[in-house]
Parts: structure tokens; sequence; C-alpha cells
């Protein structure tokens, strides 16, 4: 790896947490990453293919009220870099991103912990009435963690290439063919995250709905998502003639709460 | 409902809402998570409908406080707190200790749809018709990945700052007695849930490779599961982990698990 595609995919990795961190355009997900590093080390196919492996590894790595169990934006930016430089497949970029991506979350709070002890700064700013000094601080500690960011990713690829080649070329044959396997099944954790997010009892039946559509009729996502819309917009047409029926019947309060209770 | 006609100020200043918006995590911490986002974006609205410093102090103060929320919709909350500033500003007609107190009440309701909405549904929807793309090589894996998720993302995250702001706080009474916000809720998990459950069978693989000979029968374990349910494994692998996840399992531990349990798999030769 050349000394200006280390800077260029450290640049690429602070910009994405930028984005991240304030617009949330999805600028920082693996599927767009891995293009973007393939391409400034001139393998973009390969970055594309990677990209698609590695995001259904961080799919189901949200940031739900501050904890995530993965940095999903350094894990594949190192990943894909690392595999790529040298000449691996898909699954190297899978095994080095996971951990990789576990490290810099660990980092990241340690970030997050260090701006909770500048919060009693902002009590006082904010009682002097010192609107730029709240910007300052608001926007130091965004700089400050972008540069944090970008440094490490530089330092990884241009001090951490040679000794990661070395790791990776001592593993055998039969273990990349079980890293292969093992990041083939990880996408039921992603999807076990998100299940866990949406759970709601009455309405787990949908899981197997949505299942059965993909196994045996095998329609595309987009038409799977249309069909389960229609179903909810029936499904709350039909709640709100039960209410309006209950509320002529019996008195409002009961039905109200009988209601929210779902 | 309001009338959702507004003035060009108006309009202006909703804007402005809808862009400072997107600063709201630049500072996220662990103590008051986004609040410093959030007042970054109402400065426009202090500085506006308060003239006097003591005012402008006692605005400050209301929005530094703790807050948090799913980013994509805060622009509702900017834009239902700047009329409440204005109301307040006015005619002083309203407590203004209330401006916080329904910024807390709503962060969790209006937090439960639009996490269910945009990374359980949206995202979902996005990465799907994104990864079976570039898992071929496709380039417009992730530029459609990036419009599917963003066209719903900046008109939502923009509207909300004029419903926001138009609706105004009485909106909030209304929409918890129709029963707007579990509305919104159930739809988002209905669709959620669908399409983790079709991702399931597409993108989880987990297949057994044990075969043996009994007699001169070949004896093929994966066919026996494809003859009653195909994909029936990875659906179970991911009930199992998610009943790991509810038993309080840490997520981390989990993925080491299953790494460890696919390389232990495929050296003894089960998988």
């Amino acid at each position: 790896m050349e000394l200006y595609q280390a800077l260029l995919i450290a640049l690429t990795a602070a910009i994405a947490q930028f984005t991240f961190n304030t617009m949330g355009l999805m600028l920082n997900r693996p599927l767009v990453l891995a293009p973007i590093v393939g391409l400034i080390l001139g393998d973009l196919h390969q970055g594309i293919i990677m990209g698609a492996a590695l995001e259904l590894i961080f799919l189901g790595v949200v940031s739900i009220g501050g904890s995530t169990p993965s940095d999903a934006n350094m894990g594949s930016v190192l990943g894909t870099a690392f595999a790529i430089s040298m000449s691996k497949g898909v699954q190297v970029a899978l095994a080095l991103s996971v951990p990789i991506g576990i490290l810099m979350q660990m980092i990241t709070y340690l970030i997050y912990f260090f701006r909770s002890t500048t919060m009693d700064r902002v009590e006082v700013y904010a009682e002097r009435g010192e609107f730029n000094k709240i910007t300052m601080l608001h926007f130091g500690h965004q700089l400050l963690e972008v540069a944090i960011y970008g440094i490490l990713a530089f330092c990884s690829l241009q001090f951490g290439a040679g000794a990661m080649k070395n790791l990776v070329d001592s593993i055998p044959e039969i273990v990349m063919t079980g890293l292969d396997v093992a990041s083939q099944m990880l996408p039921a954790v992603g999807f076990a995250l998100l299940m866990n997010m949406l759970w709601n009892k009455q309405l787990c039946i949908f899981v197997f709905f949505g299942f059965i559509l993909a196994t045996y009729l095998e329609l595309p996502i987009i038409a799977i998502a249309g069909i389960a819309l229609t179903i909810g917009i029936v499904m709350i047409l039909t709640d709100m003639n039960m209410k309006s029926t209950k509320a002529v019947n019996q008195a409002p309060v009961s039905a109200e709460e009988d209601f929210f209770n779902e | 409902m309001n009338k959702m006609s507004l003035s060009t100020d108006e309009k202006k200043l909703t804007r402005t809402l809808f862009l400072r918006s997107f600063m709201l995590e630049a500072s996220f911490n662990f103590e008051k998570m986004q609040a410093l986002g959030f007042a970054w974006a109402m400065f426009p609205v202090i500085k506006k409908f308060y003239p006097t410093k003591e005012e402008q102090v006692e605005a400050l103060k209301r929005h530094t406080a703790f807050f948090n929320i799913t980013p994509y919709i805060v622009t509702f909350l900017l834009g239902l707190s700047a009329s409440m500033e204005k109301e307040y500003a006015e005619n002083k007609s309203i407590d203004p200790s209330m401006i916080n107190a329904v910024k807390v009440s709503l962060m969790g309701p209006l937090s439960g749809i639009g996490d269910s909405f945009f990374w359980g549904t949206f995202r979902v929807i996005a990465a799907g018709v994104g990864i079976s793309l570039s898992q071929q090589g496709n380039i417009l894996g992730p530029i459609l990945f990036l419009l599917i998720f963003n066209v719903p993302h900046l008109l939502i995250r923009y509207y909300c700052s004029v419903l926001g702001y138009s609706l105004g706080s009485k909106f909030i009474q209304s929409s918890y007695e129709n029963g707007l916000i579990s509305h919104m809720t159930k739809l988002a998990t209905v669709i959620g849930l669908t399409t983790v459950g079709a991702m399931i069978s597409t993108m989880v693989v987990f297949q057994v490779g044990f075969t043996t000979k009994i007699g001169s029968m070949k004896f093929v374990l994966q066919d026996i599961f494809d003859q009653i349910v195909p994909n029936i494994l990875p659906l179970s692998l991911t009930f199992f982990v998610f009943w790991l996840i509810r038993k309080g399992v840490k997520v981390n531990y989990i993925i080491i698990g299953v790494f460890a349990f696919g390389l232990l798999g495929t050296l003894v030769g089960i998988l």
C-alpha cells in the first residue's frame, strides 16, 4: 500500500465518521465504504463484494441510546483495506473487521466518557448566556473525534500492515474455510438484534410470514415490504373500526385503556 | 388539526432547524447525550424570540438538559419546542416548565417510532436491495442503498420540522387520544419483522455437511432439512441468538461464540 493510498483511506474513514455523527446519511456503512476503499486500492469490484459481506454482519449493529456493540466504519475500512492490499478474499476482510470494530467501539466509548466530564462546563456557559462557547465545545468534541479516527486509521494502515500480513499468512487453509463458514452464519446475530429491537409478542408471527414469503415464494424484498405495508394498514383500519364501535357501546375510558395496553 | 400554512419568516425558521438538526450528535456523550446538539439547533429560536439576556439564559438552560432521540426525527421536537418558545415569549400563556416536560415525555415514544421505521424498516429494505446487487459486484448496490434510505429520510426530516412547528403542543394530546403514535409503531413493527423474517431466509447461510452411508444408501443430513423446511437452520440459529440476547448475554460474546462454532464445526467436519 502506497503512502497516498493510506492517507486517502484514513481520510475516507474520518469523513465517514463525521457524516455518521452528524448527518446520518448511512455513508459510514460497509456497503458504501468497502467499494470506496476498493477504488482507492484499484480493485473496485472486490470492494463491492466485500461491502455486501460486511454489511450482512454489521446489519444489526445499530446505535440505540448510545450503545453499539461494534464500530462498523473502522472495522470495514481497515478490514477491506488489509484484505485487498494482501490480495486476500472476503473471509480475511470479515475475520479482521469484527475484532477491529469491537476495539474501535471501546475507544469511542472512552471519547464519550471524556466528553461527559466536560458537561458541567455547559451549565456554567448556559448560566452566563455564552452561546459561542457552547458552539465551540459542541464542534470541538466532534473535531477531536474525527481527528482521532483519521489518525488511528492511518497509523494502523501505515505501521500495522506488515504485522497483519504475517498474521494472516500464518493462518492455515482449513481455518480460513472455517472463518468463511462462521462469517456466513454471523448475519444471524444482526437479525436477532433487529428482532430484539422490534419485538412485540402479538406481532412476532410476521417474522415467520416474511420467512415463508422469501423461502417458498422467493419474492424480492421490496415486494415483501409492500405486502407487509398493506397488511399493516388493514390491521390499523380494523383497530380504528373496533375502537369506534367500542366507544359507542361502552364507556370511552375503558376502551382507551384497552387500546394502549397492547 | 391546526392550519399548516406558515409565513415566509416561519418557513425560514423551520429550514434553519432542519439544517441545524444534522449536527445533533456532534458532541454525543454519556451524560447529556444529544443535549448540546439540541441546544445548538435552538440558538436561532432563542435569539429570535427573546431579546433580553435573562430570558435567553432561561431558554438556554431549558434546552441544554439531557436529551436523546432517534436523530432522523429530532426536527419534530425542534419545531414543536420552537412553537412553544414562541407561544411563551409572545403570550406567556404556557408554563415554561411544560416545554421540557413535553420534550422529555415525547423522546421515548417518538424514538420508538423512529427506531422501528429508520433502523428496522428503511435501513433493512435498503440494505436488502443493496446487498443483493453488491453480491454480484454491481456498483448500483451502494448507490441504491443510499437512495432508498436517504430519500425518505431527508423528506421526513424536513417535513417533521414543519409539522412540529405548525401542529404545536395541542397535537400531542390529540395524537395520544386518537392513537396515532401506537398505530405508527404497530405499522413499523409489522413491516420490520416481516422484512427481517425474509432476510433471515435469504441472507443467513447455515448448512450441515454431515454425510454417511447406511448400507448402500447415501445419507445427506442437509437434504433432510431441505425437505422438511428449507432454511430451517438459519431460522433456528437466529432465534437461538435472539433467545441469548433476551437472556442478557453480551452481543460480543455471541459473535465470538458463532465464530468459534463455525471454526470448530469446520475442523470437525460437521459444517
